[in-house]
């Protein structure tokens, strides 16, 4: 962890959705904090409000129904909770940027890929047609695009979904963010072609210093790519910690079941036999939020009557390490 | 040994759509061929994992075994018999031995009718089960996939993606087949979720002597639940054998780069030394490349490749891969 004042600070960040129901807290209560040139991974299930949470901190939440209850989402000192629309588009695109799951779907299929980069440059940095090219030019040749000319003037649907993927990380660096935020960059894509998008995104965070926030539900791509995890479920952190301690001994019970119930290529199987995963029981209920004690002691072995009474605090278990779990200390010996 | 299911050489083309000018102009219609020349075997009580990228035509393997698609060539024996060129009369009794669970639960159930009727309907057609008999039948099946009976007169929208898989599994099992095609069904579930449908897979296979077609593009799900693997590429089988072998000494350069770009969990065990990064996206299937298909992205291409298709060759341990050079 780099030491310094932290580049995003999210603090104490709760949002809630209005519905027919009455009001639900789609995260509640969750801090973290991202250091320039830091991968910071947010995983958990659906649900469990990962991508509420970043689009919290893009201010994209729809309001109404939903709204950020309380909290504050420092980028450099200034609080975008409390920005008006004018502010924020200054900074978006700018300073902070995303990229999202199905490129396809976040693309305009009319406008040329060189028209949709250029927009934000034009928007926040200016300059004559001559520059803009240039620059896009730059940033497609950054994200590895081969032939650069002539992808300019071709439309999403001539690409491939890696190549509009890497369009897409191409707009959200046009203007050198300090923080870019990617929700599940790689859900979409193939796993040789995964495998590509993630090294792009570990080398522009070396050249460039981008911070970034991984949004993902994959442990696997957590496990290689992010410097720390928070796990979030039923909108409330569970856990944090650097990546490899967290995956070598985790200290909260979802967290475990999570990598437990994962099939990956480097766990043990007998020649010839097949093993049965480890099931987490039940799933995320939907009011994991609203309950008074644990949200997952309905679906834990450890669980007692304390842990369904009275909610867990997140405390720091190991030094660098937060668990919100009564009974983290049962967990300490047990590894993967 | 007679295999269960035996498919070989098969072939499937799709037209592609002429625009209104092209065909005024008489042009030929070109096609897609999705699956070029595929062979694969299925033993009772076994499951094949077949895994490819998207595009590479596994699940038109599947659609071509259970006859929702005409092949163009090739035979596919279901327990010796030809089922490859059957119309669609004798098809019919075919349905109750061969079964498919899908990847989008949603999709393949009927909003408007409850998940009870879905798992009747195919013991309605396929069995003399009626009344109170097929009632009992069909609680005893919500039971067996882990759903509760007071559920079956409910509607899909009130299951979790989850249930919705097992309610399609059950309906799957319901006519007791003698093999399933499970195309992605996991792949839409959440981790946790996941688990639990493929132990509740493992367990009904056994207690019912199943034999699985688990297609799947995650290798790490194939490698849990199957004893044989075979991966596609571009409409071909480039490798098959044990799935032991295969993961332990992939003989394929593209399983073995498929291998290297899945995460490894375990830092201790994660060596960056060993990875290849294939470069390069997906040929595309109606304009395959010369030679080997896969040359364009192989890290050991070599000038033969580019010219020559290769064979698939026996490199012990029960594999065959179809490269010139098997690592």
């Amino acid at each position: 962890m780099s030491g310094g004042a932290p580049l995003l600070e999210i603090d104490r960040l709760s949002v809630e959705f209005r519905g027919r129901d009455g009001t639900s807290r789609a995260v509640d209560d969750v801090s973290l904090t991202l250091h320039a040139g830091e991968i910071v991974a947010i995983v958990g299930e659906s649900g469990s409000g990962k991508s509420v949470t970043s689009l919290a901190v893009m201010r994209l939440i729809p309001d109404p129904p939903g709204r950020i209850a309380a909290g504050r989402i420092l980028l450099d000192g200034i609080d975008l909770a409390t920005l008006d629309e004018a502010a924020l588009r200054r900074i978006r695109g700018k300073d902070l940027a995303m990229i999202f799951q199905d490129p396809m779907s976040s693309l305009n299929p009319v406008l040329t890929v060189g028209r949709q980069i250029g927009e934000a440059i034009r928007l926040h940095d200016g300059g004559d047609d001559t520059s803009i090219h240039a620059r896009i030019i730059e940033v497609l040749e950054l994200v590895r695009i081969p032939q650069a000319e002539l992808r300019i003037n071709q439309y999403p649907h001539q690409l491939s979904g890696g190549m509009r993927q890497r369009v897409m990380i191409a707009m959200a660096l046009s203007c050198g963010p300090q923080v870019l935020i990617a929700d599940e960059p790689t859900t979409a894509l193939d796993v040789t072609i995964q495998a590509q998008i993630m090294a792009l995104l570990r080398d522009l965070r070396e050249r460039l210093g981008t911070a970034i926030l991984l949004i993902t539900h994959d442990l696997g791509v957590v496990a290689e790519n992010a410097d720390r995890v928070v796990v979030l479920y039923g909108g409330r952190k569970v856990e944090e910690g650097p990546v490899d301690a967290v995956i070598r001994s985790p200290r909260h019970p979802y967290t475990r079941g999570l990598i437990g119930s994962m099939p990956h290529l480097d766990n043990e199987l007998v020649a010839g036999e097949r093993a049965r995963l480890t099931e987490i029981q039940g799933s995320v209920p939907a009011n994991a939020g609203s309950l008074p004690g644990c949200g997952f002691a309905d679906r834990c072995e450890l669980a007692d009557d304390h842990c369904r009474a009275v909610r867990p605090p997140l405390a720091e278990v190991v030094p660098g390490r937060l668990s919100a779990c009564w009974k983290h200390e049962l967990l300490r010996e047990t590894g993967i | 040994m007679t295999a269960l299911l035996e498919v070989s050489d098969l072939v499937k083309r799709f037209a592609q759509p002429r625009s209104v000018i092209d065909r005024l102009r008489g042009k030929e219609a070109s096609a897609v061929q999705a699956v070029s020349g595929v062979s694969l075997t299925i033993g009772a009580n076994e499951t094949l994992g077949l895994v490819g990228e998207s595009g590479c035509g596994k699940s038109t393997v599947g659609r071509c075994i259970l006859r929702l698609e005409k092949p163009e060539s090739g035979t596919i024996r279901l327990a010796g018999d030809d089922i490859s060129s059957l119309g669609e009369a004798d098809l019919r009794p075919l349905r109750s031995r061969l079964q498919v669970v899908f990847q989008d639960p949603f999709a393949s159930l009927n909003p408007r009718r409850t998940v009870g009727d879905a798992v009747a309907e195919p013991l309605r057609n396929f069995t003399g089960l009626r009344g109170a008999d097929l009632a009992a039948e069909v609680a005893e099946l919500f039971e067996r996939v882990g759903l509760r009976r007071d559920q079956i007169g409910r509607y899909p929208h009130e299951f979790s993606g989850g249930q919705r898989q097992r309610v399609g599994i059950a309906r799957a099992i319901g006519p007791r087949p003698d093999l399933i095609i499970l195309d992605e069904p996991v792949s839409a579930l959440d981790v946790s979720v996941q688990a639990q449908v493929i132990n509740l897979l493992m367990d009904l296979q056994e207690d019912f002597g199943l034999s699985y077609l688990f297609i799947a593009h995650d290798l790490a799900v194939v490698r849990h639940i199957s004893q044989r693997v075979a991966v596609m590429y571009l409409g071909q089988i480039v490798e098959t054998g044990p799935r032991d072998a295969v993961f332990a000494h992939p003989r394929h350069p593209y399983t073995a780069s498929l291998l290297s770009a899945a995460p490894i969990l375990d830092p201790a065990k994660r060596s960056a030394a060993k990875r290849i990064i294939l470069t390069g996206d997906l040929p595309s299937p109606s304009n395959p490349p010369s030679g080997c298909r896969f040359h364009t992205r192989c890290p050991f291409v070599q000038p033969v490749c580019r010219s020559t298709a290769p064979e698939p060759v026996h490199t012990g341990s029960g594999q065959t891969a179809a490269c010139h050079f098997p690592l």
